[in-house]
């Protein structure tokens, strides 16, 4: 008997009433509140979308200078631009193009017993507008990254499931890039990928959010890693009002390594919470979590970060950091960098810092000449900067510094000071 | 049995010295929990009007409230209809008596836990330390009454204090710990039988350390004691508290409250050695140990200081906590924390910085060995107005053996930009070359474990109070032989 | 005093110890040579009973005694003293505490009664100004926070409080500028006795300038490969070791 896309559908939103809408007395939502909901996102964000509207002009889309990239382009998350030639070996396929037995089979399930499961998951599952399933087969290297735009107005929410699977000893690269137009209607955006790597397989995830000023999202990034595989996850949040990220990476067998980052740059009133949840299964795998936070104005930033080494993960080599910086009276950061551990052969630490720019570097730059309040925003962009420091695209760098600086209030004047 | 089996027995027993039973007559409440049960206690106790009404609304409150399960730990549920919530040596009932009267075989008890009651016995040139021994729900003796007294230092069990100083009880019970904090403290308010009250005066330095040993005896009965400390303007105290218990096969409870007020410039030093009998290395028994401390520095630049040292109880679900309102006030939290065959604690700290200008510490070592589970949970909270706040925290574990668990929560909230917070932890065994390089230089293993685990400690041993260092030491080893290897 | 014979060991699966045979006697100091990885340290560290070693053959008698039968510490009491290539950093524990329990250890193995604390730091401070240690350092934790130079002097003042028979000095000269060479080098000369006997492993001639051996051998992949007296030292240092490697495939 083979599930109909609707059947599959049904089963997610049954699983969506089944788990109810988190609420602040449980632990992993204790700083984030999502009561207002139906407030905020009126009466239809339990609903299918309509069929998408005409997307906006390209004029508006975001432009990267330099980048070189296989590109694909949804609008309210349904796949608006494919047409790709992709080298032998990679095949991506968006779900609305499938027959539906085939999506059914590939989609990524829903997984009520995964850590950091929440409703918001199975719901992103049963109002999917769309996605791709993209494979890459075993040796195969995508020799550019795959930059995948979402581009979203506030005519309808959004949401979108995507699968990576990728072979042993292949290697990709994917840039996720949200872009939404604010409007007058606040919107839900939901967003998954599940990603699969196989043996000695490379992928770097980066993410660059910028949702428009009242919209809402909830992500999750699910990997699981074999042997010797290697995961790069990078993340700025930019956007949005209210954006929750639930990352589960499972190390699954022996000599894996993932590195999580995080980049928030935060004001207004805007919220932003990742939690993080990684499981050592096996020995002598390796994992990184690297956070930093600058928070303006009434901002909120929610670091909660898991390492979790289970009985058999030998030679574990755990560490995390938070390091955050609060630029007003009014915003707040609460961290919780966690470590559970049940074996003794580990290496695990994590560091967590709140506080203010270091003094002799401050006084340094004043020396040189520089206003105090310009040595600060140097400092605070310096800060940020080490994080963007390790994207591996050198474009989505300068991008996303462009936006920071013009976050920042002497930005204009740092950009030249700064730019190589 | 064989003769190894029957060997590793006898070992097992003399792990835990404090084991054995005082054979005395005592008058023991049956089993179970009503209002009449708390009349009784407030009656025996010949309590005040207002204070049986405010047991009678904790409890209550207790009665709507839920057993915490959020902690790290895994237990049988508690049958509290099943506990002995009053029970003391007879002939104790009537109140506090002068050293003469106490009962031989109790000083005898304490004699063999080397607690020192007879003021004339303290040896020349050892430090004087006050005594105030709890046995069960009662004091049987509290030593240097008169000495303190002229100090101006009030140093007496709780119930003496109701009869006493009414005045000080009534303004300043329940005002750190509420009667509805949580379940074990409304549980605690409704049934608490003794403890110990210190009240320092203004401007004066307490001459000697103050120190009160909680011994639980009976069987199936709950020690429920609540401890109130008060260090008026400029006062200064260092309080020590010992405990300990009996082997049995059955698991016991005591859930404690502690208060502690720090008025400005005030400095209250509050030290723990908790010895509770841990259960045997199978995880029967011991005690169950849901403690809720907590201290307020009120005043300015009061300092609140937090030291423990525990290798005891089955279970330990346990938080000392310093709510900073002073401007300049300054909490400290000092612990190690030993676990072994099958111990659980979830034990840590939480530190609220309310004040200007207020600082606190936090250096947390747990040692894991055994099949025990170790969980630090701690808070440091930096609200809104609390402008230049500082917290350092280091919070580090040490597994011993494949088969513990060695746990991190903490949590860190902070709402004022001119806060400066650093918080660092790590968990690791022993590195075999550390343990390589002692038996290099000639060291057993087991030596060069506790020599390493020692080092471990050192950050926290170094703020010890003196007469708990040596204690303190030896208490590790014991927790730790047979760990190793 | 030190009779090694035919010994084979291995770490990992991987041979790297093929048959030594080296007899060292009291009052001797020997000297060995020999390029990187050739199983010059494995040696140092077989003798002081590391774990990760494995002895496969051979034999070695310390006083008679069968050294591979005993524990580390055994060795150490037995007199047996190895000064690290890279000594460890042991957090929180301090330099004298080590050494306090560990000479009492020693003694108490001896039947002997335990150091008087004060005669014990008087010793300690006696012997720190024997390597020009600063009496801060006996009061740090162990090599936490010392330089390279500083951790290596902290080996060698070890070693004269410890007071063994046997002292196996493993590259204690790499990391050393010229003065705390000589200061390191005046520390083992005086720790010379004819009842003590020191195998030094070194790369270098330089420090055979300062502490003039007896015997020199050259050691290379795994085992001995000639031997001879210090004028060996300096023709290997004109020739390099491959002649020595040639004379032994083919001689």
């Amino acid at each position: 008997m083979v599930d109909t896309m609707q059947t599959w559908r049904d089963a997610a939103m049954a699983t969506f009433r089944a788990v109810g809408l988190p609420h602040d007395r449980q632990e992993a939502w204790k700083y984030t509140d999502v009561s207002a909901i139906h407030q905020r996102m009126g009466a239809d964000w339990r609903k299918e979308n309509a069929p998408a509207a005409a997307p906006f002009l390209p004029e508006f889309y975001p432009k990267i200078d330099g980048l070189d990239a296989y590109t694909i382009i949804f609008f309210q998350g349904r796949i608006h631009v494919l047409g790709l030639a992709l080298p032998a070996g990679v095949d991506l396929v968006p779900w609305s193009t499938m027959d539906q037995t085939t999506a059914c089979e590939d989609l990524p399930k829903v997984q009520p017993d995964a850590p950091l499961f929440h409703a918001f998951d199975a719901l992103n599952a049963g109002l999917m507008d769309d996605g791709v399933c993209l494979r890459v087969a075993a040796g195969v290297l995508l020799d550019k990254p795959l930059y995948i735009l979402h581009l979203h107005d506030d005519t309808a929410h959004s949401h979108v499931r995507h699968r990576v699977h990728l072979g042993e000893s292949s290697k990709a690269s994917i840039i996720h890039h949200d872009v939404a137009l604010t409007g007058e209607h606040a919107r839900l955006r939901t967003s998954h990928y599940h990603c699969y790597l196989e043996t000695a397989s490379t992928l770097d995830h980066t993410r660059v959010q910028e949702f428009a000023a009242n919209d809402w999202h909830f992500g999750r990034l699910h990997v699981e890693q074999q042997q010797a595989s290697h995961f790069d996850a990078h993340a700025a949040e930019l956007g949005g009002e209210k954006i929750r990220m639930d990352i589960c990476v499972q190390l699954q067998q022996a000599s894996a390594y993932c590195a999580v980052h995080g980049l928030f740059l935060l004001h207004d009133a805007q919220h932003v919470d990742h939690h993080i949840h990684i499981n050592h299964y096996a020995p002598d795998c390796s994992s990184r979590q690297v956070y930093r936070s600058v928070l303006a104005d009434h901002s909120h930033g929610v670091f909660n970060g898991k390492v979790h080494v289970h009985r058999h993960a030998s030679g574990t080599d755990a560490e995390q950091h938070s390091d955050n910086l609060l630029l007003s009276k009014n915003a707040e950061i609460d961290t919780k960098p966690e470590l559970e551990i049940d074996h003794d052969n580990v290496t695990c630490s994590h560091g967590a810092t709140v506080g203010q720019l270091n003094a002799d570097h401050l006084f340094y730059l004043r020396s040189r000449g520089l206003s105090e309040a310009m040595s600060r925003d140097i400092l605070v962009f310096a800060f940020a900067d080490a994080l963007l420091a390790v994207l591996p695209d050198r474009h989505i760098r300068r991008y996303i510094e462009s936006i920071a600086f013009n976050k920042i209030p002497h930005g204009t004047d740092l950009l030249g000071l700064l730019a190589k | 049995m064989s003769d190894n089996e029957a060997l590793q027995n006898e070992l097992n027993k003399h792990e835990y010295a404090a084991g054995f039973v005082t054979d005395i007559e005592q008058e023991t409440l049956a089993p179970g929990l009503d209002v009449s049960v708390i009349r009784h206690i407030s009656n025996i106790k010949r309590e005040p009007e207002w204070l049986l009404n405010w047991r009678l609304q904790a409890f209550e409150h207790w009665q709507t409230m839920i057993e915490p399960h959020w902690p790290k730990v895994d237990y049988p549920a508690i049958d509290y209809q099943a506990i002995s919530y009053y029970s003391a040596p007879k002939d104790n009932s009537d109140g506090p008596k002068t050293l003469a009267d106490v009962d031989p075989e109790l000083l005898r008890t304490y004699e063999k836990l080397g607690i020192p009651l007879r003021e004339q016995e303290m040896l020349a040139g050892v430090k004087e330390i006050a005594v105030d021994a709890v046995f069960d729900s009662v004091s049987v003796a509290t030593t240097f009454k008169s000495k303190l007294k002229k100090a101006g230092v009030i140093f007496c069990p709780f119930s003496e204090a109701v009869q006493e100083y009414p005045e000080l009880i009534q303004q300043y019970l329940g005002t750190v710990v509420p009667a509805s904090d949580n379940f074990y403290a409304a549980l605690n308010a409704a049934v608490f039988t003794d403890g110990s009250f210190v009240f320092i005066p203004k401007g004066v330095r307490c001459p000697m350390e103050l120190s009160t040993y909680f011994r639980i005896n009976a069987a199936n009965t709950g020690q429920f004691e609540r401890t109130l400390i008060i260090a008026e303007e400029g006062a200064t105290v260092s309080y020590l508290e010992g405990c300990t218990a009996p082997m049995r096969d059955e698991n016991q409870l005591h859930a404690a409250v502690v208060e502690l007020i720090a008025l400005d410039d005030a400095y209250i030093k509050y030290s723990t050695v908790q010895n509770w009998y841990p259960g045997d290395e199978n995880g029967v028994g011991g005690i169950y140990n849901f403690v809720t401390k907590r201290g307020e520095c009120r005043g300015k630049r009061a300092r609140i200081s937090w030291t423990q040292v525990e290798t005891g109880s089955a279970i330990t679900w346990k938080y000392p906590s310093c709510v900073l309102l002073g401007d300049e006030s300054v909490g400290e939290f000092y612990s190690v924390a030993v676990t072994s065959h099958c111990q659980q604690a979830d034990t840590g700290t939480k530190m609220i910085h309310i004040g200007k200008n207020t600082r606190s510490t936090i250096i947390s070592k747990g040692i894991s060995a055994g099949r025990s589970q170790q969980s630090y949970r701690g808070l440091v909270r930096i609200e809104a107005q609390a402008e230049g706040a500082r917290n350092h925290s280091q919070c580090d574990s040490l597994l011993l053996g494949d088969r513990c668990g060695a746990h991190t929560f903490p949590y860190i909230e902070v709402k004022n930009p001119t806060a400066i917070l650093e918080h660092e932890a790590s968990t690791s065994r022993i590195g075999e070359d550390q343990l390589f390089y002692c038996q290099q230089r000639g060291l057993s293993e087991e030596d060069a474990t506790s020599t390493i685990v020692n080092g471990f400690c050192k950050d926290v041993f170094d703020v010890l109070p003196m007469e708990f260092a040596v204690e303190a030491n030896r208490l590790m080893e014991l927790s730790l032989e047979g760990a190793v290897g | 005093m030190l009779k090694i014979e035919n010994l084979c060991a291995s770490v990992a699966g991987k041979k790297i110890l093929r048959g030594v045979n080296l007899h060292v006697k009291a009052g001797e100091v020997h000297a060995i040579m020999g390029p990187n990885g050739a199983g010059k340290s494995t040696l140092s560290n077989v003798l002081a009973g590391r774990d990760a070693y494995t002895v496969t053959t051979g034999t070695v008698l310390f006083h008679g005694q069968d050294l591979l039968a005993m524990k580390p510490e055994e060795r150490a009491w037995a007199g047996v003293f190895l000064a690290f290539q890279y000594p460890v950093e042991i957090p929180g524990v301090n330099n004298t505490y080590l050494l306090k329990a560990a000479l009492n250890a020693k003694r108490k193995h001896q039947g002997l009664s335990q150091l008087d604390a004060f005669d014990f730091l008087k010793m300690v401070k006696e012997k720190a100004k024997l390597v020009d240690m600063d009496e801060s350092f006996l009061s740090r934790s162990v090599n936490e926070g010392f330089s390279g130079g500083e951790k290596k002097r902290n080996e060698i003042f070890q070693m004269a409080v410890l007071e063994p028979t046997l002292a196996l000095l493993d590259e204690t000269d790499s990391g050393l500028d010229i003065d705390a060479l000589r200061v390191v080098a005046g520390g083992v000369n005086q720790f010379r006795s004819a009842d003590r006997a020191i195998v030094m492993i070194t790369h270098y001639q330089r420090l055979l300038d300062y502490i003039v051996p007896d015997v020199v051998h050259v050691f290379s992949d795994g085992r001995i490969l000639k031997s001879g007296d210090r004028h060996l030292a300096m023709e290997l240092e004109k020739r390099g070791y491959d002649w020595v490697k040639e004379e032994a495939t083919h001689g």
